[in-house]
């Protein structure tokens, strides 16, 4: 049996479907992208006070900052 | 050379001889083959392909004996010669793997050294979690400082301005470092003063599924040899931002990183490259990293990477054109550019034409010897690799699929972020979500 043109078939399917499912991929990452939620510049920590060098007057007053 | 020469020389040979039977089986082949090609197109297409064969073997070799030979290059330091490293976290959101991150700094074979983690403004609970780890560890001093976010270039500019060590090891929040780390890379940057920066090698830690071993074979193969090559002629055009160590002089005389580019990384590498330094590789300078687990994640990281690197030669594009100013930087763009535009636009050129031309003209033994072909080097490739990086052998098998679908995914997306840079459409950060497997 002559597999050559089996070979073939599957090589050429699965490297089509490839480059196709990449170009879909990247419009779809773009897309997801586009949608994404905006980063606002206004955002809040959550969880702590931030210690900042040059706010702080000494070096241990980053633990109660964040008490 | 003593402990790791043999274990180089049997992967080479096993490489070596991997070619020269793929080359005589290939002749054997070819030269018994009747393929009918109607007209001249196709005798064209069939001379391209085999062009794009030609130099995708020569560059196979290329990149495989000069990785080889760098190496060979491995002396180690008394042990009263390790100077003091500062090791620079910079996090941004990476409360899911800051605090594995800090710990695996903290068991690092190395006499003394700093650790400074820069939290950039995170909206999460980072700074927090990383505060716990401040302190006095032994042989660690941990610090954690935070700033306004302003991105990872300044936040690691600010931890370089706070780092006491001589010399400065620049990482990921969201990675982790081989014990081994320090005391490697440290031993490139003290007997030559020319040396700036040595690039380390980069793993991925989150093994969990097919996409994610494949990014680990291209971490490995793709990724790994290339600067290993590039290390020889101390050449490295990008010390990944997982791991690289730095001399403080040399960061301090450039001006530390810009934050014009997105990819800082590369950037500062082809500053210190074209202020007449010179970059070297340490295999065994190890930084685990998270990989993108999905396909959109993936491409959204190649994205950036692709734009950014564009960037970064953009910015430095006048040594392009004046070799006299430094054969090797003009040389290392010109390669970049090789890379990171051509090679992935002929990957995928040269899959569109084949499919076309076989569908067409029905041409089925050329192209099954084609990829039988890529599909033995490949997995040539892979095995030496994986021995030399005494990586998991159960990596290679993953050869067979790398080029045909993961290479040529990557490379459409390369292929389209290459035109949107060239078309200067506007792009952000786009910070992937972390799993926190660290």
């Amino acid at each position: 049996m002559d597999l050559i043109p089996y070979l073939s078939a599957v090589i050429l399917v699965s490297t089509l479907a490839t480059i196709l499912l990449a170009v879909l991929s990247y419009a779809a990452f773009k897309l997801r992208d586009k949608r994404r939620p905006k980063k606002t510049s206004d955002e809040t920590p959550l969880f702590f006070h931030r210690y900042r060098p040059e706010e702080a007057e000494g070096p241990s007053s980053a633990v109660d900052e964040t008490a | 050379m003593q402990r790791l020469g043999i274990r180089y020389w049997i992967g080479f040979l096993g490489i070596f001889f991997s070619l020269i039977g793929l080359s005589v089986g290939l002749f054997e082949l070819l030269k018994d083959a009747r393929v009918d090609l109607p007209g001249s197109f196709v005798n064209i297409s069939m001379l391209v392909l085999f062009g794009f064969l030609i130099l995708l073997v020569l560059r196979y070799l290329s990149l495989l004996w000069f990785s080889f030979l760098n190496h060979l290059d491995d002396e180690d330091l008394p042990e009263n010669e390790f100077p003091l490293v500062t090791i620079l976290v910079p996090a941004y959101n990476e409360g899911a793997v800051i605090q594995g991150s800090i710990e695996s700094l903290l068991h690092l074979d190395y006499p003394r050294y700093e650790v400074i983690v820069i939290d950039d403004g995170s909206s999460d609970d980072t700074y927090a979690k990383a505060a716990v780890y401040e302190g006095d560890h032994g042989r660690a001093d941990v610090r954690v400082i935070t700033k306004p976010n302003g991105g990872k270039s300044r936040a690691l500019n600010a931890g370089i301005e706070n780092a006491n060590g001589k010399f400065v090891l620049c990482m990921d929040g969201d990675s982790a470092l081989h014990p081994a780390t320090l005391r490697r890379a440290v031993r490139h940057l003290i007997p030559s003063e020319n040396v700036a920066a040595v690039a380390g090698s980069v793993k991925v830690l989150n093994r969990t599924n097919m996409l994610a071993n494949l990014q680990a074979l291209e971490y490995v193969e793709g990724l790994n040899m290339v600067r290993a090559a590039q290390g020889f002629f101390r050449l490295v055009n990008i010390i990944p931002g997982p791991i690289g160590l730095f001399r403080k002089s040399a960061l301090d005389e450039i001006g530390g990183y810009d934050h014009d580019t997105f990819a800082e990384d590369c950037d500062l590498t082809l500053k210190l490259l074209t202020h007449g330094w010179q970059v070297k590789f340490e295999p065994e300078s190890i930084a685990y990293t998270e990989a993108p687990e999905s396909l959109l994640d993936l491409l959204k990281q190649r994205y950036r990477w692709t734009r950014g690197i564009l960037q970064a030669i953009k910015k430095h594009k006048i040594r392009l054109l004046t070799p006299k100013d430094g054969v090797g930087v003009s040389f290392t763009l010109w390669y970049m550019i090789f890379e990171g535009i051509l090679w992935p636009s002929l990957n995928v050129f040269a899959h569109v034409l084949f499919i076309f031309v076989a569908a067409r003209y029905g041409t089925a033994l050329p192209l099954v010897l084609w990829f039988a072909q890529l599909t033995v080097l490949d997995l040539a490739a892979a095995l030496y690799c994986v021995v030399v990086e005494e990586e998991s052998l159960s990596l290679v098998p993953y050869a067979i699929c790398y080029r045909a679908f993961f290479a040529l995914t990557v490379d459409v997306a390369k292929l389209f972020a290459t035109i949107e840079e060239l078309l200067a459409l506007k792009m952000d950060w786009g910070k992937l979500e972390r799993i926190g497997r660290i």
